[in-house]
């Protein structure tokens, strides 16, 4: 399956609605964190390396980040998800290697998973209307009212992380050729720059476990 | 409370219905209508009169918020007093009712957070991150990776789910001694301390690794100091952003 073709798109936009779902509405399982969820999109698209680098790289750098309270962090699965497919499809269409398409689609991915976190707020705020809804039918005495909307809720989240992972997608794929080649232009050894970003992954760790209490 | 075969019944309900209690996660009520949702099975079997139903139901409609894993605890606390209040009617029985999950949801939502958000999940990604760099040269074995974070996070959120609606149940308040103190709570201090063991390997193994100068291989220290000085006071995604950059020039020029 090596290229985002309309069908292997849509299978990884269903993988990507699972996904979302896991991440809050639904189980919670840590299919969603982006260890998991990155290479499993790597293989769908024929490259699980791709979606291990990526994976690692986005658990790590932001694994400080949890959502405590009412806060919501930047989506993760999804940056990583977008990353992986956009990473994928620019390595078959340019031939670049793993590690510059790895970086260079991180880069790009990261403001869709920044902007995941509006959509998502969006959507809790919609939440409380449904929350309203259920008091008012169980008043009227529509007991029911409560597993309907739940069952509500996890389609829509389901059909919210699947669009905007195909939107992201489309939109990242149209970024020119000069992009994807920037590393190769500019003469930058991909390997080395990798282990930079190693070495941010392994000093938000070692906060995480040393310093952060 | 005892658990006869027939709440062990809707008990299970409640624990499989408990996977959704964020699904209507909202800014007013919180997890108000998610711990309708998983508690509905309990209400529904002891109250069989459709006001008291009614009243009950609106009853878990307040505002709620705790950790999604450690709230089976609050669960099973809720449904003991729902049971207790259907045979008693007494409003010292009803009072317990909000009483259990206004009380123990910030503490235990305290307790969710900075064990299961703050070590069992960055500990999970860690073993996998681990297997990921030992087994860098073969792809087929780095699945190990990912496998052995999902199982071992999963044994332990399903195992807390599952045991905190039992224990809820039957020992009450009682049940959250056990999750503040005792052998559990050790092992999360054992967890942090074979975590800081895990991410020196990890350290040293990637300064150690390969470099095509003495200038390359001093680097690497040099930009984990400078990155552990700002890691608090700089964002990650602005981190990130910064160490492509700097990376980028570094890898261009001093390669």
């Amino acid at each position: 399956m090596g290229i985002c073709n309309g069908m292997n798109l849509v299978f990884l936009a269903v993988l990507v609605g699972i996904i979302s779902c896991d991440t809050l509405v639904a189980g919670q399982f840590m299919l969603a964190r982006p260890i998991i969820a990155a290479p499993l999109i790597g293989l769908c698209m024929g490259n699980p390396y791709l979606g291990f680098l990526i994976g690692v790289c986005v658990e790590l750098v932001w694994i400080r980040v949890i959502p405590v309270g009412s806060s919501i962090p930047p989506d993760g699965a999804l940056t990583a998800v977008i990353a992986v497919s956009v990473a994928g499809a620019a390595k078959y269409n340019y031939g670049i290697d793993d590690f510059a398409a790895a970086i260079l689609a991180l880069v790009v991915s990261i403001p869709f998973g920044i902007i995941f976190k509006s959509v998502e707020i969006r959507m809790r705020f919609y939440n409380s209307r449904v929350a309203a809804d259920i008091k008012t039918s169980v008043i009227r005495g529509f007991p029911g009212a409560v597993d309907k909307a739940v069952f509500f809720a996890v389609g829509r989240t389901f059909l919210t992380g699947a669009v905007f992972f195909i939107t992201a997608h489309l939109i990242l794929t149209l970024l020119p050729r000069q992009y994807w080649e920037i590393f190769d232009f500019l003469k930058i050894d991909t390997r080395l720059l990798m282990r930079y970003v190693y070495i941010l992954c392994f000093t938000q760790l070692f906060e995480t476990f040393v310093r952060w209490k | 409370m005892e658990v006869t075969e027939n709440y062990r019944k809707v008990l299970e309900k409640v624990f499989f219905r408990s996977f959704f209690l964020q699904a209507l996660w909202n800014f007013k009520g919180m997890q108000n209508a998610g711990f309708l949702f998983a508690i509905k099975p309990v209400l529904d079997f002891i109250y069989k009169n459709d006001e008291d139903k009614k009243n009950a139901y609106l009853r878990h409609m307040d505002f709620f918020n705790t950790h999604p894993y450690c709230a089976s605890y609050i669960l099973g606390c809720a449904a003991a007093a729902e049971v207790r209040y259907s045979k008693t009617r007494n409003a010292a029985d009803l009072r317990d009712i909000s009483g259990v999950k206004k009380i123990l949801g910030g503490p235990v939502a305290a307790f969710g957070d900075s064990k299961i958000w703050g070590t069992v999940r960055p500990f999970a990604a860690l073993l996998g991150t681990i297997i990921f760099f030992l087994f860098s040269k073969n792809v087929t074995f780095m699945w190990a990776g990912p496998v052995a974070a999902f199982l071992f996070y999963n044994i332990i959120h399903i195992g807390i789910r599952w045991r905190g609606i039992f224990r809820g149940f039957t020992q009450g308040e009682s049940a959250f001694e056990g999750l503040f103190t005792g052998r559990g709570h050790k092992s999360f201090g054992y967890m942090r301390i074979i975590a800081i063991v895990l991410v020196s390997f990890l350290l040293v193994k990637g300064f150690m690794a390969e470099a095509s100068s003495i200038w390359v291989k001093l680097s690497y220290p040099v930009f984990f100091v400078t990155l552990a000085v700002f890691v608090r006071s700089v964002s990650a995604t602005a981190l990130f952003y910064i160490v492509v950059v700097a990376g980028g020039i570094f890898a261009r020029y001093c390669h």
